[in-house]
């Protein structure tokens, strides 16, 4: 089985099978389309990347696989979020900062799938939350000036929900 | 040099922890955090947008996002040059029940934003509609309701054109005198201004002549109409070389004619989506029903008593039949076996004629009841065990029902996965405890009715493993206790949402249109 190396960041190297390493698109564009050639033995360097995150994806990587491909939804109506398999669940229960290192580098690598259970898992630590707890839970500083908030909480009374 | 910042969490002097936290909204690209909020509803993207400065630039940016916003003006009185409104971007607008006389000042760039417009009972010179109409140029949806059109500025002819239009309602019927006196000019002129009409609905006082000069200039565009019927309108429509309808919507008919209908039907054979009413129900038996290939059927029964006599579609994948406060309807002559689909509002089944019917179904997959009363006469007794296997999806809104049919019912249905119970009286805490010993494979259970904390326990005992959403909401306060213990039971996946949001199923407007 034919494999690639990859170089993180902070200068480690991975050795990789090919079909796992082509979960990530960026991977795959840079193999078929730009033609580098993993035979050369030279290392494909991932400058965003650090190497825990990496490790971190290429096991989701190597768990997704044979994933097939997903059907395409309506982008404008609101999506589940609790479809997650139990399996990604796990794989995501990490602290906060390592979960947004995970869907920042899926996003850089562009791995679809592990970024929309990224995506989900995210919603979900919003879902049920005010605003103040919202900003508490992901340390957002509230940079409205005061006052403005009531505003827009009143402007908020002429909003329902569209059937 | 940034000057020490206070810590953001307690509020007190920085501290280590939270300084070293990156600021999340800057690290993460605005396309990340909109692909993040597509997964909430409104009022979660509210308090988004709530949260800081980037979210919200975030949220306003989004089209799709925005697009889910809705605006009421309803309870506006007039809205002149004094009236300035502090809106948020939206992408649907009501405006309701006012005067509506200048509006310039505010409406530009929000205006531009909306996708859909409804002016309601809404008084309005041609003057003002044509220039609200002309800042919305990625209007795709237009509703004027009961409009009634004030005195001055008249409006000869329009230079600009709504090409992303797709839907336009119209209705001004009697029921409120000020919107029977239309203007002349006014079918005319919006058939000019929206080429691109896919769907039509008029209704009400509107000259015949020009709604079939409207409908002719929309010919080769036109996919979907809801419309008041005569005779004479469906023999023009007849003749119309280009149009092929895809959705025909009977709202009202003049006088049944048999061969009108033959006619109109076998010009127009392309139709999938068909509504008709009370009026125009003897069509369902006529030879040429049976040549359409029909997936959608709506009855709409406004007589007090009707008997559905179907000759058979076999590609029928939706029924709907409505009524208006317990029509009785007769199913026995009904042939539509082949729905997967059925919707039943405010009528009042005859006796065992819809046992017999969804027995005849046998691929149904979802049951909705709104405003139904099952009499007592309705018996599954005689029903086998497992004879709706196929059953996934129940609804229950509003419903008059033995709870003994309603025990008989839940035996009957073993592979149900998802149930809404939602204002059906005779609901207590032995039908929940039954339903959770009866439906062992449910995903979904939405329950909105007068119970008590017992079924909270029942619940638990009997699906704490297996659900993966409960909307749960009692009549009253839910206790403290309950609510923990719902939350303590259930993955942070499963929501338990308080109070009940989903769509109303009796709810229908002009607007809608199925595809």
């Amino acid at each position: 089985m034919s494999t690639i190396k990859l170089e993180t960041s902070d200068g480690v190297k991975f050795t990789v099978k090919t079909q796992v390493a082509k979960c990530s698109g960026t991977i795959r564009t840079m193999l078929e389309d730009i033609g580098i050639n993993p035979q050369d033995g030279e290392a494909i360097p991932l400058s965003n990347v650090h190497s825990t995150i990496l490790q971190k994806i290429l096991v989701w990587a190597e768990h997704h696989v044979d994933d097939p491909e997903p059907p395409r939804d309506d982008a404008d109506a609101a999506k589940r979020t609790d479809d997650i398999c139990s399996w990604d669940e796990d794989f995501l229960k990490v602290d906060q900062r390592t979960l947004f290192d995970v869907m920042l580098a899926a996003n850089y690598l562009d791995m679809k799938q592990l970024i929309a259970v990224c995506c989900k898992t995210v919603a979900n630590m919003i879902k049920g939350k005010t605003a103040d707890q919202i900003r508490k839970t992901f340390n957002i500083e509230n940079d409205f000036p005061p006052g403005d908030e009531d505003k827009i909480r009143l402007r908020n009374q002429f909003c329902e929900e569209r059937r | 040099m940034d000057s020490p910042r206070l810590c953001k969490l307690c509020d007190q002097k920085p501290c280590n922890q939270c300084r070293s936290a990156p600021d999340l909204t800057a690290i993460v690209p605005a396309e990340l955090w909109t692909a993040i909020f597509t997964h909430l509803d409104v009022a979660e993207l509210l308090n988004v947008r709530r949260t800081c400065r980037t979210w919200k630039r975030v949220v306003d940016g989004s089209r799709s996002l925005r697009a889910r916003f809705r605006v009421d003006f309803c309870g506006v009185k007039a809205m002149d040059g004094g009236y300035r409104p502090v809106v948020l971007p939206a992408g649907h607008a009501e405006l309701g029940c006012c005067e509506i006389l200048a509006v310039d000042h505010w409406w530009g760039s929000f205006g531009q934003g909306l996708v859909s417009l409804e002016v309601n009972c809404c008084g309005v010179t041609l003057g003002t509609l044509f220039g609200m109409l002309r800042g919305c140029g990625s209007l795709k949806e237009l509703a004027l309701i009961q409009v009634y059109y004030l005195a001055g500025d008249e409006v000869g002819w329009v230079d600009f054109r709504m090409e992303q239009l797709e839907t336009l309602a119209l209705q001004n019927d009697r029921s409120d005198e000020r919107a029977t006196a239309v203007p002349d000019n006014l079918l005319d002129l919006l058939g000019k201004v929206c080429p691109r009409v896919k769907n039509l609905a008029v209704s009400g006082v509107w000259n015949k002549k020009a709604v079939l000069r409207m409908i002719e200039t929309l010919e080769s565009t036109l996919e979907g109409i809801k419309f008041d019927a005569t005779n004479k309108l469906l023999r023009a429509l007849s003749m119309l070389k280009q149009l092929r309808l895809r959705r025909v919507a009977i709202l009202s008919l003049t006088k049944y004619n048999s061969v009108v209908f033959g006619f109109f039907f076998q010009a127009q054979r392309y139709i999938t989506d068909l509504s008709v009413d009370s009026d125009s129900i003897m069509f369902l038996s006529q030879a040429e029903f049976r040549q359409l290939k029909l997936t959608r059927l709506r009855v709409n029964v406004r007589a007090y008593k009707a008997i559905l006599r179907t000759a058979q579609m076999p590609t029928l994948k939706y029924l709907e039949v409505s009524g208006c406060s317990d029509s009785r309807v007769h199913f026995e002559h009904c042939k539509l076996t082949s729905v997967e689909e059925l919707r039943l509002i405010s009528i009042q089944p005859i006796d065992n004629s819809l046992t017999d019917y969804l027995l005849s179904c046998s691929g149904l997959r979802t049951l909705s009841l709104g405003g139904v009363t099952i009499g007592n006469g309705m018996s599954l007794a005689y029903v086998c065990e497992q004879n709706f296997a196929s059953l996934r999806k129940l609804q229950m809104h509003l419903l008059t029902i033995p709870r003994r049919v309603l025990f008989q019912l839940f035996q009957l249905c073993p592979n149900l996965e998802q149930l809404e119970l939602k204002h059906v009286w005779c609901v207590n805490d032995g039908v929940v405890l039954k339903l959770c010993q009866s439906l062992k494979t449910l995903k979904r259970l939405s329950l909105h009715c007068n119970v008590s904390e017992q079924s909270v326990d029942h619940i638990i005992n009997h699906h704490g493993q297996h659900l993966r959403q409960l909307d749960f909401d009692v009549f009253g306060e839910l206790s403290e206790r309950a609510r923990k213990k719902l939350l303590d039971h259930f993955t942070p996946w499963c929501q338990v949402n308080n109070p009940w949001h989903s769509n109303y199923i009796a709810s229908k407007t002009l607007v809608q249109f199925n595809d």
